[in-house]
């Protein structure tokens, strides 16, 4: 523990030398720059955590990924999409441009530069805080609240999109636009195919009929089995 | 098994950063390529200074990269 405290006050003290020697420096568009390409990764980010995080919910018969591995990838990439969600807000308060204040960056439609569609993007980063926060609450909280509150994270999604096509001067490059598109069409049709398969699944137990015919065919498939052998 | 999984975060940690610094680098060398400072940014530089104005080293935030246009025109 206590090799921890002189690591703990050279940080801060290189935190303070730092922002001393930065303040006021004019980083021109650098700022600009990284902004909006973490903005970018942390889009890429947060499609790659909703499609695994969709996969799972889904419970295939036979996951690509082991259930382990991607709840725990799933998990990790909502912690490395708010990481690059706050680079890519923070930074901004550098742009020598349009300098964002930090009441601007954490309150919605408050920025000075286009205050609706960054405003979007603000709302988006304060639902993904609490779609990832709520992962060490759901012991606290119960699965099935946690697992509801969990829908958020399609909101999140959709706003992400809607301030990225709206607020992004990227959404014209072809290589932006297209990554936008294919996101959007693996989003929605694995949700797609998750909401179909759900009731694929429930619609035999709804209905005992059908379910019987199921457990049928499913005994006769059983039986043939060793004839076919 | 855990090992494995660090390894993966870790790709994934690595390659999100250096994503960002390629983009970022992209994205400069890109708009310094396509944003030579139109006429009208300059003339109004070397108005101001003929008129007596006091010289501001702010050239760099009057260029004119798309970008920026754009952000001047939205906002």
């Amino acid at each position: 523990m206590r090799a921890y405290v002189p690591a703990a006050v050279a940080v801060f003290l290189g935190g303070m030398i730092t922002s001393a020697t930065l303040n006021g420096a004019d980083f021109g568009h650098i700022p600009w720059y990284m902004s909006r390409a973490s903005g970018i990764v942390a889009f890429g980010l947060l499609s790659l955590s909703v499609i695994l995080g969709l996969t799972i919910s889904t419970k295939s018969p036979k996951p690509v990924i082991p259930r382990g591995l991607a709840f725990d990838l799933h998990q990790f990439l909502s912690i490395l999409t708010l990481t690059l969600v706050g680079a890519h807000a923070g930074i901004l308060m550098f742009d020598g441009f349009t300098p964002f204040s930090p009441l601007a960056i954490v309150m919605p439609f408050a920025a000075p530069w286009e205050p609706l569609v960054t405003g979007l993007g603000t709302i988006t980063a304060w639902l993904l805080v609490a779609v990832t926060a709520s992962f060490w609450l759901r012991r606290r909280i119960g699965q099935r609240a946690w697992r509801r509150f969990h829908y958020v994270s399609f909101a999140a999604y959709l706003l992400s999109l809607l301030h990225g096509l709206t607020a992004g001067p990227d959404t014209g490059v072809p290589q932006v636009h297209w990554a936008y598109v294919l996101s959007a069409a693996t989003v929605a049709g694995l949700l797609t195919y998750r909401i179909s398969f759900r009731s694929g699944v429930r619609t035999p137990a709804a209905s005992p009929p059908r379910r019987s015919g199921a457990a049928a065919s499913e005994a006769a498939r059983l039986t043939s089995r060793p004839a076919s052998r | 098994m855990a090992a494995s999984h660090s390894r993966i975060k870790a790709g994934l940690a690595i390659g999100a950063g250096t994503a960002v610094i390629w983009g970022s680098l992209y994205f400069s060398s890109n708009q310094s390529a396509a944003s030579s400072p139109t006429p009208s940014a300059e003339t109004t530089t070397s108005t101001s200074t003929t008129l007596g104005a006091p010289s501001q080293p702010n050239t760099t935030k009057q260029t004119a990269s798309p970008s920026n246009v754009r952000r001047t025109r939205r906002s």
